[in-house]
């Protein structure tokens, strides 16, 4: 199957729905010349900064979200030779589990599909203006910070 | 002189002013970040200048940024997507 016209491939989306990963894998932009595919997919967890979480808002300012969405892809495709950048970022009231973004890039090798999948996840923490409002078992509800506190070391 | 320019809140601004948007007139010649300012002192944002990011007309942009009539302004608290 040679697909090759379809290299060069990018897609940034607001998703109030919940994200099906399943329905995405199926429509990668594949080419015949890409040898790794990385996913990332980013959780709802229980517990932040020690405290216990049962659901979250995010609120997303969608016009310039995009367009930062855009240029973090723009940047990965150049920076890491990548085939394809996609990715789904949730607004609105989610529940712990569920999936609040969704990564995936295709490349020619595993080594640039793992540093730009990790570069673009890392770049829409830092960058896009997405906010989240977590809401705590014990009543409390706050707008988390979380870029300043969760920049975890580099592979 | 006067100017008339729209402001958009998101996530802590936005609770802190109690609605998303409203119009205000500024000063002419007036920069982002001396609006920033004027808000701060109006709604007690807990932020400093230096700890949001501005947008005008849906791109990003400095404080330093002169205002214009009609243009569109949002303050972005610290993001937390991802």
């Amino acid at each position: 199957m040679e697909l090759d016209h379809l290299s060069g491939h990018i897609s940034c989306s607001i998703s109030p729905e919940p994200i099906d990963s399943t329905v995405h894998r199926r429509s990668l932009p594949l080419t015949g010349s890409a040898g790794g595919f990385v996913c990332f997919e980013g959780l709802v967890r229980n517990v932040n900064h020690g405290k216990s979480v049962f659901r979250l808002d995010y609120e997303v300012y969608e016009v310039l979200a995009l367009k930062e969405m855009r240029r973090i892809a723009a940047q990965a495709m150049t920076d890491f030779q990548l085939f394809s950048v996609r990715m789904w970022h949730r607004s609105g009231s989610l529940c712990i589990g569920e999936t609040a973004v969704y990564i995936d890039v295709l490349s020619r090798h595993r080594a640039e599909a793992f540093r730009g999948c990790r570069f673009v996840i890392d770049a829409i923490k830092q960058r896009v203006p997405i906010w989240k409002k977590e809401y705590y078992d014990d009543g409390t509800v706050t707008w988390s910070q979380c870029h300043e506190h969760t920049i975890e070391p580099a592979l | 002189m006067t100017m008339s320019v729209k402001i958009r809140y998101f996530a802590l601004l936005k609770d802190l002013v109690g609605h998303s948007e409203e119009s205000l007139l500024v000063p002419t010649g007036s920069t982002a970040g001396d609006l920033y300012l004027k808000l701060a002192g109006k709604y007690a944002f807990p932020l400093a200048l230096t700890d949001v990011r501005v947008a005008v007309n849906d791109e990003f942009t400095t404080a330093s940024h002169p205002l214009k009539a009609n243009d569109f302004i949002v303050f972005i608290p610290p993001v937390a997507g991802g």
